[in-house]
């Protein structure tokens, strides 16, 4: 499945080859200065906890059967018990809901004018904070051609809340990109222009952006508070653009192939050949260093694709609420879950195999893994399964696994915006931190 | 636990919950009065005449982009439908954020629309003969349309300035700039209502002129005023509320009126995204993307029947027993005697369809991938048709899928909901709504029996503003609620929202009530519910925020 997923889209290194001659026009920088990297996945539903979370101690921690896969990469990871989104206590929204618009921000839900739920649900809008992907972004990626790539895999292409993790503020919900064929041309298609014919593509395009703000400025003064507040997002992303249209340094390590032939990104079977993809372009946009931040939507919270691949014919949200009646419901969300820390393997896999340094790049890069749930048949906050994996250049002593106790997730994610240079002692809402786990640290 | 529900594979907007103790009553009194504070939509209580609702700065949404660039340029392929999704107000689809994402495809579609632009068709001299002139004249015609307003001074002169900053390139691509641009503006992004600026914070105005012709014109067409729409607003034709109507009536016989009002009860019974809808084959094999795209031309046709040529009443919309068929769809309506691709008008037997509610987009939209789905279609006709909210389902209720089993029908299957007296309190609203729809199987077409046994459809319908009845089958539930109280100003609400872009605001009290009254005057005529809305005070102003 994977190889032909692969076929399907990037060509061989022969293509790779052919439009060398362009990287080199562009220039490629000389690996002094590494930068680091943070990439964020998601998977839905929370998750059989008694078979993720490992046996053993801090260092002796053996793994049961959803992590196996992730044994090569024993030494590379910080595995986490006992974090909970204390932040569910409080906001609107359900379970669910709050989940997924925590996860990231460490703080509530809002109310607004527009639904953020599913028709029946608790009536909320989005969350009410910036997410730590987008805050990192703001400080190690705002001068890369994309300040983060939002990539999902069949995430439901509808705007609510359950279909959105990064924020770049309040009530910003950033869309993840379901087609990894439109990303791929939108991330290095323009790579192969000559060096004329991008500048003259850059002159027309930062003309009209020149006109438009104009426009957005004059337009802001007429409108009311909350609709300026609106329209400075959009004016915002405008700056985003023009950055994309100037010439762009590729790292050391590009080699994004060619372009192969488009797939049906709709149909579940092919759920993990498009999963294959974006996890692709994540890595050759980090090795192009085209952006330093991205994520990955494996479906969204309550996701209810069936996995026929492994022959699961039921939805995956539909088998996590018979998980602890059903002992043939818990034996498939423990494969689906297996089967997903086997595609984090992969990502983990193509991230090591570049070589960057001394090292390789998994080594400059965090990955943080994380659901919107821990149990997901009672569908509690509590126990959610987090883990790392990369050490950011010797910042984290990894290869350990920590118990906490009631922990908040806030204190993870402030951990991790120091680890990527985003100091702060909390993240979020300031009630829902306890302190950084300095405990991890190297 | 027993409690049965489902998300559809494909979470169109809704999911399927069980709802159980949450905030209905958990257990049903003989009255069912307790619940009625639960269900009842705030009543249209008009309590300030003046008042009216606030409105947040709307974008346009991907349909009406699409709209908006036919009109301007000429159909160009509908190319909004990749864009990010539109937010969802109970129900509509508005633009409300713009994304990073959103934004560059807004970026990347100026481009492209101005380079595959046929400007023989809208520039107004011969290409070969253009002139600074000539370019003027354009830039005041197509930033006239695109802008749903004339151009102001300064902004014709920043064109003509980038105009001329790139003939260099040549007549044409100069052009193309200027288009690209216009296609980038915040004044054709968005819907711009402006408001004197010696006005405060909290004060209602009467609607710019230019802005009125945006609102009749969006609502009515889904997309830009025309020509004479736009005349009318320089004239303040459109400054009384004789000048809108006049206009909303000629725009209602406009072909364009369909793509409105279409997209209005398309999304209000939930079919918007019929095409996307998946089932399973291994059930429904005979079902397919081609069916669900003609089910859909079904349903348009139908709804155009009855609004453009015929009575033009809720109740036929609600009841009316024919619909359009080709051979490809006719066994979904019980119908075999039609033959070739086009739809004709067939009556179907008046006990068994009713109009919308019994049309298999409807239903089938309404369904699981593999079966029925009673909670999702009595939720439906609460949320959709009556305008009532349930409360959300406790945090930890099972919403296990309810597995189609041999011998057991889904009726039975479902009985746990309101068995348990935990889940009773809103099961006993929703579930004897849906079971009156269970003679149509999930992908909406009669069935006589489900999993051997005869199909036992008798329901009721109780907590409503009408009285209680017990019905058996649809027909029944169709003919009761098509003469509800509840579900008629339902429909008033239904089309405020959409004309409006938003969910009515308490504010908005008088301005629903006065859209419903003259609906009933009309005999509930839904043509008339569109003019009576265009009437109203929220329509014509707009409260002022600073």
């Amino acid at each position: 499945m994977s190889k032909s997923g692969r076929r399907d889209f990037l060509y061989g290194l022969g293509a790779a080859a052919a439009v060398a001659p362009f990287w080199s026009v562009l220039g490629t920088r000389a690996q002094t200065n590494i930068p680091k990297r943070l990439l964020i996945v998601f998977t839905p539903n929370g998750t059989i906890q008694k078979e993720w979370f490992p046996d053993g101690g801090e260092t002796d921690f053996r793994f049961r059967r959803i992590l196996k896969p992730l044994e090569p990469f024993r030494d590379r990871l910080l595995i986490f018990k006992g974090l909970d989104m204390v932040s569910g206590k409080s906001g609107p929204g359900d379970d669910h809901q709050k989940g997924i618009g925590h996860l990231l921000t460490g703080t509530e839900l809002l109310a607004g004018d527009v639904k953020g739920g599913c028709e029946p649900c608790a009536p909320v809008s989005w969350s009410g904070g910036i997410s730590l992907d987008q805050h990192v972004a703001n400080h190690i990626s705002s001068d890369r051609k994309f300040r983060s790539l939002e990539l999902g895999v069949q995430p439901d292409n509808i705007e609510h809340v359950w279909t959105r993790m990064s924020y770049r503020g309040a009530s910003q919900p950033l869309p993840p990109r379901r087609d990894p064929y439109l990303v791929y041309q939108d991330v290095f298609g323009d790579l192969k222009l000559d060096p004329a014919e991008r500048e003259k593509r850059r002159a027309l395009g930062q003309s009209v952006l020149d006109f438009a703000r104009e426009d957005f400025a004059a337009l802001r003064s007429q409108l009311g508070s909350e609709d300026r507040a609106r329209l400075d997002a959009h004016t915002e992303s405008l700056a985003d653009i023009e950055r994309r249209l100037g010439a762009v340094s590729v790292g050391a390590q590009c080699d994004p192939q060619g372009q192969g032939n488009r797939i049906d990104i709709g149909r579940v079977a092919n759920y993990p050949a498009v999963g294959r993809l974006q996890m692709d372009i994540l890595v050759q946009a980090f090795a192009c260093d085209l952006t330093r931040v991205g994520s990955l939507m494996w479906t969204n919270s309550v996701g209810d694709r069936p996995a026929p691949w492994l022959d699961i014919s039921e939805g995956h949200h539909s088998l996590s609420h018979t998980a602890n009646t059903s002992a043939d419901s818990k034996e498939k969300l423990i494969r689906v879950n297996h089967w997903y820390a086997e595609q984090f393997a992969y990502l983990l896999g193509q991230l090591d195999a570049i070589r960057e340094g001394s090292g390789t790049m998994l080594d400059n890069t965090l990955v943080l893994w994380g659901n919107e749930l821990g149990d997901g048949d009672d569908h509690k906050l509590t126990d959610v399964p987090f883990l790392l994996a990369g050490n950011v250049d010797g910042y984290f002593r990894t290869g350990r696994y920590f118990q906490y106790s009631n922990r908040p997730h806030n204190d993870l994610l402030a951990t991790i915006a120091n680890a990527m240079g985003a100091p702060g002692n909390t993240f979020g809402k300031k009630e829902f931190n306890t302190g950084l786990m300095n405990e991890l640290r190297a | 636990m027993l409690y049965r529900c489902t998300t559809p594979r494909r979470l169109v907007g809704c999911c399927l919950w069980a709802f159980c103790a949450g905030g209905c009553t958990g257990v049903i009194d003989t009255q069912g009065s307790e619940n009625d504070d639960v269900l009842q939509a705030a009543s249209l209580r008009c309590d300030n005449k003046d008042a009216v609702g606030a409105s947040s700065l709307r974008r346009l949404t991907r349909t009406q982009y699409n709209h908006v660039v036919r009109d301007l340029l000429g159909d160009t392929r509908a190319i909004a439908t990749a864009f990010a999704p539109d937010e969802n107000t109970d129900g509509f689809f508005v633009g409300a954020f713009v994304s990073p994402a959103l934004a560059s495809q807004y970026f990347d579609a100026a481009e492209s629309l101005a380079q595959e632009a046929d400007l023989s068709q809208i520039l107004p001299c011969d290409l070969n003969q253009a002139d600074e002139a000539c370019a003027a004249r354009f830039i005041d015609q197509f930033g006239r349309r695109a802008y749903r307003r004339p151009l102001r001074q300064p902004e014709r002169e920043r064109l003509l300035t980038l105009h001329r900053g790139s003939a260099g390139a040549g007549f044409e691509n100069a052009i193309r700039l200027v288009i690209r641009a216009t296609l980038s503006s915040p004044h054709f992004l968005y819907h711009v209502e402006p408001t004197p600026a010696e006005s405060s914070d909290g004060d209602v105005v009467p609607m710019d002129s230019f802005a009125m012709a945006s609102r009749i014109s969006f609502m009515l067409w889904s997309s830009s005023p025309d020509d004479e729409l736009l005349d009318a607003a320089a004239s303040g034709e459109l400054d009384t509320a004789e000048g809108v109507a006049t206009h909303v009536r000629r725009m209602l016989d406009d072909e364009r009126a369909r793509d409105g009002v279409l997209d209005l009860v398309r999304q209000w019974f939930g079919v918007a995204d019929l095409v996307a809808l998946e089932k399973d084959s291994s059930v429904y094999p005979a079902f397919s993307q081609d069916i669900a795209r003609t089910l859909l031309r079904s349903f348009d046709a139908f709804v155009e029947e009855v609004i453009w040529s015929g009575d033009g009443s809720l109740n036929t919309l609600l009841t009316g027993a024919f619909a359009w068929v080709n051979e490809d769809i006719a066994p979904w309506f019980g119908v075999d005697d039609v033959r070739g691709p086009e739809l004709v008008r067939v009556e179907l037997p008046p006990d068994r369809y009713a109009g919308l509610l019994t049309h298999p987009a409807v239903l089938a939209a309404a369904a699981k991938h593999d079966q029925s789905d009673p909670i999702r279609r009595g939720l439906f006709v609460r949320e959709k048709i009556l305008c009532q909210h349930l409360p959300t389902p406790p945090d930890d209720v099972d919403l296990t899928v309810s597995e189609v089993k041999p011998g057991a029908s889904t009726r039975e299957r479902f009985a746990a909901h309101t068995a348990d007296a935990a889940c009773a309190g809103c099961h006993q609203l929703i579930d004897p709504i849906g079971f009156a729809f269970e003679q149509f199987d999930g992908v909406g077409r009669w069935r006589d029996t489900d999993q051997g046994q005869p199909v036992d459809a008798s329901g009721s319908l109780t907590n409503t503003q009408g009285s209680d009845v017990t019905v058996d089958g649809a027909r029944e539930l169709a003919e009761a609620l098509a003469e509800n109280p509840e579900v008629q100003q339902c429909a008033a609400r239904q089309f405020f929202r959409f004309a409006m872009q938003r969910v009515e605001a308490n504010d908005d009290g008088c301005s629903v009530a006065a859209s419903f009254e003259k609906f009933a005057d009309t005999g509930f005529n839904i043509r008339e519910l569109v003019v009576a809305v265009s009437q109203s005070r929220a329509f014509l102003h707009r409260q002022v925020s600073k």
